[in-house]
């Protein structure tokens, strides 16, 4: 490798650098990796003041040999390669005396940066196979891209911290580590799935789990407003908050791009961990406030799609008095007279795209439809690991996404308050009223058979594996009780109370039908005290 | 915030003064736009970026139906002459259109509008998604049938204007027929066309049925049916059986695969001489495995290509400047930003310091001087350019054919070789270079032809050799090379001169070194035909330069690799990324960690959470994830193992929390297997 061979146009002081210059390059190169995940306008600012001052020319030449760092199994003998160049190293790095303090931070991001990009060159499990193909032409090309060299400011003016001697060696070192892991194990960023560990997972005899319940605490379960006060009064640590806060301003950077690729036709997909909401939220109040914009909670439990069409079609677009057959035709309507008024836009904004109830092909079929139309723009997010298995080809295209990493960190405090979560306690309340509303309609002889199903469980739900009350049973005493006459009464008195979700009908091995109300015990019992 | 979260409903309207077009009925047509709303509308970048991109658009529709017209024609004529003798079997056409569904929306929409014009107003368009059941495919054909023809013979304001419209319930095959005897006076006339553009994702039996009545009316009603198949002919034959098929007589069409599609773009719509926007080695590289492995889609590419382009210009002014000719108006435009704006491009630094002291002193301060510097080195990129386009289409069509294809077989692979690195310094282009020295006269003399007639075409390549009469002057002489002179071999071999006797071991030697040593003379065309090949290898060498080298390259080459996560985006690996190292986000000095497994009590609770849940088979019981959960973040009380532990709320609470977001994320779910046991649905890490 003639890396060190340094091209003609080299600064004067570049050359007195000259020693160091293998390591430095380890800095340029993640650093160039970094910078080429930032759009190109930040680039371009950051080059500019760099012009400005004085500064040494790196030339990627040097830096190439550790481009391949994590490239792939292919480049075997040319990382062995490189962990010769870099052994002198280590004893080098004396020698340096300071390395500017923003430089440093900036070589830890980069380190970071540049494994999170190898590893997203993955680009999901279906185009691992290509991704390697191009980052081995990468590694081979970047001797001739010099278009990328990378400038950095001068080591001399920087903030005058020193770097101590062992924290550049363990930057080496971890350099060594991450490149050598690569060809002897894969690197544990590195997104993979690996199928054997499937069967590791899988075949081995049934887990054991301990038999611990959480009733062994003296809280079991918090409920959802206790949940919901300590959770404001979490603190997140000054660090961490302020990095979110720049995920939120770097958002902000971006909004003209994104209204811009959205009038060329492009829709947006957010991706990435922490709630989405706000970045939508922010786009919506910031650049389409004067817009027409229809928001959309996909996670919201009982969203329907039909909801989300009448909605355009009512409120926005006043088509009053139309019915549709279907939900395709009702988009088709939708997109027909958006299509006569070219000059306005309507925009979507959907929270969780990948949400619940709009998991199906139907709901996604129609949002692709909405969305492919000209002054129809579509912002979802997406949060569920395998939300993009939700689209076929025939729908990405339509969709025409842009996607965008927007990873917040923020917690999904909106987005889970639906969930019926395991850990929380449910207070019942709501159940509780409903109850007590629907048994208040009730006929008398339709209050007496709830009453006697409710009796029944009272009395019965001792054990846990409490099966219900056989629907025969309960038949002949209602017919004690004067309350029925025949079956089928009673089972026309039922289906209300399934229809209400107060009964639950529930067909056993051998046939028979049990009655169970899905309800807390604790709560039946307080229902049957305010009855009787 | 808070106006978008309800308990009670899920979509919320911000209506702001939308409004609706008011005019119903039948006089309504499509209106133009009048403009684009981009913010950017008034940038000069996002001006030349629109004008190339409409340019772009137009001529990839008129390609479009340049590639489609062959089949289109078949197609036309096959269905104008349907019934033109009496038939026992409804005609129809299965049209192979490959596996891209996307891409034919337009090729069938094509499709549609011509047989309008052409054969028969009456055409049908069906896909399966409105089609469930056979009375939706009934009521839709008809509907599409009679009602559309309302509408035309309302455009054309014909005295029919008075029937009323038809509501879709009523429609039914009696009702078709009677119109269309009515129409045409109990004759057979017009056909009634029928496309299935998805065959495939048609119900079969709704199909079946379908073909069965129709086939009963097939002496009133004039049926053609267009199948859309997508897969292979078979799925015609699993979809129809025997009672069925012999029902329709079916005449199969092939389309051109859309690899045949995407090199015609490429060629003549991407690389054309309007177009100055060429896209860097790895970035076409990505384009084009994402078409050739991920989903065959043209219009994907074409829309990645759009992307590609919109992110190059929405850099800056500079990018004004990528256009192919008219540098000047467009300088005389530029503000002082402007030109800093281009000052800040990476390859004009290597240019400055090559200069003078005194001129990089002008061109960093005078905009006049910089703007002659700028014109200057744009036409040196823009001949480069033309001639790059050019070359490497001669060197294609030269080395296209070799064995095995070293450079690859078409434009594209070329391309992106040759503007990654310089393409006489490969291996392969040597390899391609030395199996060209082996090619017969005929192969020869073809390809110098064809080469000579691609040059001839494009007029526009700047060279100081004028390859277009060497070519000629080659042609010429290899003509004049009779055959004989080819054949001629010189037979002048040295006599084996056999001295006395030797072991057979020596004899084989010698001979192995005499064959060795004997450099065979070449014959006349051989000589030519070394000529001919270092004349090109010349050529090629002196003007295939790369991109790189030239000052102000990035104005027409875009090379930004990072867009692919905009483009197939990398939903999974962010997350995991996001849970395994948040430090890679958040870029603090808390979390830091050597490896994956290392977890720190100053990580994101749900980070923890995950990590520890990793740890767990397939099934994890909550108290003890909760246990290990806080001996991250509570060590002290960990240990105390009393029979009711109590837990600091507010750790239960993040803990509670960090579960809820798992679940919502896709890892765990509550399971009913065990209590307080929730099952993992993730395996590996």
């Amino acid at each position: 490798m003639d890396d060190e061979v340094l091209p003609s146009s080299v600064s004067p002081r570049k050359s007195t650098r000259n020693r160091k210059s293998t390591q430095k390059g380890v800095a340029f190169e993640i650093e160039l990796q970094r910078k080429m995940e930032k759009n190109q306008q930040q680039i371009d600012e950051e080059d500019d003041d760099e012009f400005s001052g004085e500064e040494i020319q790196i030339e990627d030449t040097v830096a190439s040999n550790v481009a391949l760092a994590g490239k792939d199994i292919y480049s075997f003998d040319r990382v062995k390669k490189l962990e010769r160049l870099e052994t002198p190293k280590k004893e080098n790095t004396k020698s340096i005396p300071k390395t500017p303090h923003h430089l440093r931070k900036r070589i830890g991001k980069g380190i970071k940066s540049s494994i999170a990009e190898d590893f997203s060159s993955d680009g999901g499990e279906a185009y691992e196979n290509t991704a390697s193909d191009y980052s081995a032409s990468e590694s081979e090309s970047s001797n001739s891209d010099s278009s990328e060299d990378v400038d950095v400011e001068d080591i001399s003016d920087g903030g005058g911290e020193t770097v101590k001697a062992p924290a550049m060696k363990g930057l080496v070192a971890r350099i060594q580590k991450e490149s050598g892991s690569r060809t002897s194990k894969k690197s544990t960023s590195e997104y993979v799935i690996r199928t054997e560990e499937y069967f590791s997972n899988n075949a081995t005899k049934k887990s054991t789990t301990s038999n611990h319940t959480l009733s062994k605490l003296k809280t079991p379960r918090l409920n959802q407003e206790e949940l919901q006060r300590l959770l404001k009064k979490t603190a997140v640590s000054e660090e961490h908050r302020s990095s979110i806060c720049n995920f939120g301003e770097e958002c902000k950077d971006n909004f003209n791009r994104w209204i811009c690729l959205l009038h060329e036709n492009f829709n947006l997909l957010f991706y990435g961990l922490g709630s989405k909401r706000n970045v939508l939220h922010e786009f919506h109040e910031l650049v389409l406030k004067d817009q027409p914009v229809l928001v959309v909670n996909g996670f919201f439990p009982s969203l329907t799609l039909k909801d989300i069409l009448d909605a355009i079609t009512h409120d926005m677009l006043q088509m009053q008095g139309e019915s549709f057959a279907n939900v395709f035709s009702n988009c088709e309507a939708i997109v027909d007279a958006f299509a006569e008024i070219p000059d306005q836009h309507l925009y979507l904004l959907v929270h969780n795209i990948d949400g619940d109830m709009l998991r199906n092909h139907k709901a996604q079929a129609a949002l692709a439809m909405l969305a492919s139309a000209r002054n129809i723009h579509l912002v979802a997010s997406i949060d569920h690991i395998n939300a993009p298995l939700v689209w076929d080809h025939n729908k990405l295209s339509k969709f025409n996404f842009v996607w965008w990493d927007c990873t917040s960190f923020l917690p999904y405090t909106d987005e889970t308050s639906f969930e019926s979560s395991m850990m929380v306690q449910r207070t019942g309340n709501l159940a509780l009223s409903s109850l007590r509303n629907v048994f208040l309609s009730l006929t008398s002889n339709a209050k007496g058979i709830y009453k006697l199903i409710l009796k029944y469980q009272l009395d019965h739900n001792t054990s846990q594996y409490y099966q219900g009350l056989l629907f025969k049973d309960l038949y002949w005493s209602c017919r004690e009780a004067f309350l029925v006459s025949s079956d089928l009464v009673l089972r026309a008195q039922l289906t209300e109370f399934v229809d209400h979700k107060m009964v639950k009908l529930k067909r056993s091995a051998d046939g028979a039908e049990y009655l169970i109300i899905p309800i807390a015990t604790n709560l039946l019992q307080q229902f049957s005290n305010e009855q009787t | 915030m808070e106006s978008t979260v309800s308990v009670s409903k899920g979509v919320f309207v911000f209506k702001n003064g939308l409004q609706p077009n008011k005019q119903k009925g039948r006089g309504r047509k499509k209106k133009i736009p009048t403009g684009t709303g981009n913010i950017y509308r008034d940038e000069m970048w996002f001006q030349t970026y629109t004008e190339l991109w409409e340019v772009l658009e137009s001529k990839i529709k008129e390609l479009n139906s340049d590639m489609f017209s062959s089949i289109l024609s078949n197609l036309l004529n096959f269905i104008d002459g349907s019934y033109c003798k009496p038939v026992t079997e409804i005609p129809a056409g299965a049209l192979l259109t490959g596996i891209n569904m996307p891409d034919h929306a337009v090729q069938f929409e094509t499709l549609k509008s011509s047989i309008n014009e052409k054969i028969s107003p009456h055409v049908a368009h069906l896909s399966s998604q409105d089609c469930p059941s056979l009375k939706n495919l009934v009521e839709n054909m008809i509907n599409q049938f009679i009602n559309e023809d309302i509408d035309y013979d309302l455009d054309e304001e014909n005295v029919k204007s008075t029937k009323v419209k038809i509501k879709k319930s009523q429609c039914s095959f009696t009702l078709l027929q009677s119109w269309y005897e009515d129409l045409y006076n109990n004759k057979v006339d017009n056909v009634l066309v029928v496309i299935l553009p998805d065959f495939e994702s048609f119900k079969e039996n709704v199909l079946q049925d379908f073909i069965q009545i129709a086939s009963y009316y097939v002496n009133k009603l004039p049926f053609v049916l267009v199948f859309g198949i997508a897969t292979s002919l078979s799925a015609l034959h699993k979809a129809l059986p025997y009672h069925v098929s012999s029902k329709i007589n079916i005449q199969v069409f092939n389309s051109q695969p859309s690899i045949t599609y995407l090199n015609k773009i490429i060629e003549n719509v991407l690389f054309s001489n309007d177009c100055p926007f060429y896209l860097g080695g790895k970035l076409f590289a990505l384009f084009t495995d994402i078409f050739l492995f991920y989903d065959f889609s043209v219009t994907g590419f074409i829309q990645n290509f759009k992307f590609a382009m919109l992110e190059h210009f929405s850099t800056g002014n500079a990018k004004a400047l990528c256009i192919t000719h008219g540098f000047s108006e467009v300088l005389k435009n530029f503000s002082k930003e402007d030109f800093e704006n281009v000052r800040m491009l990476h390859s004009f630094r290597r240019f400055v310091e090559a200069e003078s002291p005194k001129n990089q002193i002008e061109l960093l301060t005078d905009d006049k001087y910089f703007q002659k510097a700028i014109k200057k080195e744009l036409n040196k990129l823009i001949y480069y350019m033309n001639n790059l386009v050019v070359l490497l289409e001669c060197l294609n069509i030269l080395t296209a054919d070799l064995p095995k294809a070293p450079l690859g077989k078409t434009f594209r692979e070329i391309y992106c070789v040759a503007v990654s690195k310089k393409l006489s310094e490969t291996v392969e282009f040597k390899e391609a270079f030395q199996l060209l020295s082996f090619q017969s006269k005929d192969e020869l003399l073809t390809k110098i032809d064809s080469v000579l007639n691609l040059l001839k075409n494009n007029i526009e390549i700047y060279t100081e050799e004028n390859i277009v009469d060497d070519l000629k002057t080659f042609i010429e002489e290899l003509n004049n090379l009779s055959n004989d002179q080819v054949e001629e071999v010189q037979e002048d071999l040295d006599c084996l001169n056999i001295e006395g006797t030797m072991q057979r071991a020596q004899l084989k030697q010698k001979l192995f070194q005499q064959a060795k040593s004997q450099n065979k003379p070449m014959n006349a065309y051989e000589k030519f035909r070394s000529k001919v090949v270092e004349y090109f290898e010349h050529i090629f060498e002196e003007y295939l330069k790369v991109p790189t080298d030239f000052t102000f390259h990035e104005i027409f080459f875009y090379n930004d690799i990072s867009i692919q996560n905009h483009i197939i985006g990398s939903h999974r690996a962010a997350i995991h990324t996001a849970l395994n190292d948040p430090q890679s986000y958040l870029d603090c000095s808390c979390c830091g960690i050597s490896n994956d497994a290392v977890i720190l009590s100053s990580m994101p609770d749900i980070c923890i959470a995950y990590k520890l849940h990793l740890e767990y088979g397939k099934m994890i019981n909550l108290y003890d994830w909760l246990q290990a959960f806080l001996s991250i973040l509570d060590p002290v009380h960990a240990d105390d193992d009393n029979e009711k532990r109590e837990v600091d709320p507010q750790l239960q609470a993040r803990f509670t929390q960090s579960v809820a977001e798992m679940e919502f994320l896709g890892f765990v779910k509550s399971s009913k297997r065990k209590t307080d046991h929730v099952s993992r649905l993730t395996w590996g890490g």
